[in-house]
């Protein structure tokens, strides 16, 4: 994941819903009434869209294969949630997976805090010493 | 007709470069030439030097085909939101959109770069999607952020300790002054707290007190938030 931006986005709207059916095939509407069908291998937080496998379907209903496909956010008009996935639970799993990098990276953050406190200790003893 | 201009091929940031590469707008062949995929734009140049340039916001989507029923070659296959191959039709009107011909919804170009070295194809794909990330919607760029940004999760850089104090406005500096001089932290005495470390953390920490580091101080970041306010309103 990436930065700190990014993350305040996908925890805080409804892209974390697409992120959650990273893995999964389900077709995705585009702006033009063009849509892709494939494999979902990665929604960043300003839901551009990384596919595999895909078939397009452009608005005169002319298909094309693609092995990698790549689409800007903005272009997308729907993205289908395949029925398989309960979005609340999608979600909710989604949300605590990027909760738990988060608790990680503060979890660092406090052990590098508690060595420098150490620090900074050990030097006004020795400073007071002298 | 697409206009081949004398453009020299960017410089800075360029992230693949694959020569040896058919360049196909619409339905037009240019012949081979050199592609450059720079993190500022999409260019190629012919052996002549002329060639164009794709800006990333106007590449709606890129993708690798290998559906040889499609095209008769594996390419890189790239599709803009505006049709640049007619050009010469109303030279006046370049930038402006296209509000009169609703009727032609063929409003977009394909272009297919096609490299002498199929395995060319993944690396491109790559560096074309790095580059776009680069190039986030102007538009979409709405307000909700600037609350992210508030909640202090925006990108700004933060620091920990006294390292940040020269970091630090004028603005700043007066502002942590004042901090300094306003909070009584318990145990100040015996040199356990009150340093920066203590303080910048607590204004500026990434967590704004959300997280329960310090259970023993737990007033310090509201406290810190309060005096803040104060001073804002005088």
């Amino acid at each position: 994941m990436a930065s700190l931006r990014e993350r305040a986005i996908s925890q805080n709207t409804l892209v974390c819903l697409l992120q959650a059916i990273q893995g999964h095939e389900t077709t995705v509407e585009l702006r033009d009434e063009a849509s892709v069908f494939g494999l979902i291998v990665n929604v960043d937080a300003f839901m551009n869209t990384t596919m595999k496998y895909c078939t397009y379907t452009d608005h005169r209903g002319k298909t094309m294969q693609f092995d990698d496909f790549y689409v800007q956010g903005r272009n997308i008009r729907f993205v289908q949630i395949p029925d398989a996935v309960n979005m609340m639970e999608a979600i909710e799993h989604q949300l605590g997976s990027i909760e738990r990098r988060r608790t990680l990276h503060s979890q660092e953050r406090k052990k590098m805090m508690e060595i420098r406190e150490e620090r900074r200790r050990k030097r006004e003893a020795k400073s007071k010493k002298t | 007709m697409v206009v081949l201009t004398n453009l020299p091929p960017p410089t800075e940031g360029v992230r693949y470069t694959e020569k040896n590469t058919v360049a196909v707008v619409g339905e037009k062949n240019l012949g081979d030439g050199t592609l450059y995929i720079a993190e500022s734009c999409v260019a190629w140049t012919n052996p002549g030097g002329e060639g164009f340039n794709l800006q990333y916001p106007s590449i709606s989507l890129h993708a690798v085909s290998r559906d040889q029923t499609a095209f008769p070659q594996q390419c890189l296959y790239i599709m803009l939101d505006s049709d640049i191959t007619d050009k010469e039709s109303s030279p006046a009107d370049t930038g402006s959109g296209s509000e009169e011909d609703e009727e032609d919804k063929s409003d977009m170009t394909e272009v297919r770069f096609i490299p002498q070295d199929n395995t060319a194809l993944d690396p491109m794909f790559q560096a074309m999607s790095g580059c776009q990330m680069l190039h986030p919607d102007p538009e979409d760029l709405d307000s909700d952020e600037e609350g992210y940004e508030e909640d202090g999760c925006g990108d700004a850089e933060y620091y920990e300790d006294a390292e940040g104090f020269e970091h630090l406005t004028d603005e700043g500096r007066a502002t942590l002054a004042h901090l300094e001089s306003v909070i009584q932290v318990p145990g100040i005495q015996d040199g356990q707290a009150g340093d920066f470390s203590n303080t910048m953390g607590g204004v500026h920490s990434e967590q704004n007190g959300r997280d329960d580091e310090d259970p023993s101080q737990p007033a310090e970041p509201m406290e810190v938030g309060q005096f803040d306010d104060a001073d804002a309103e005088k």
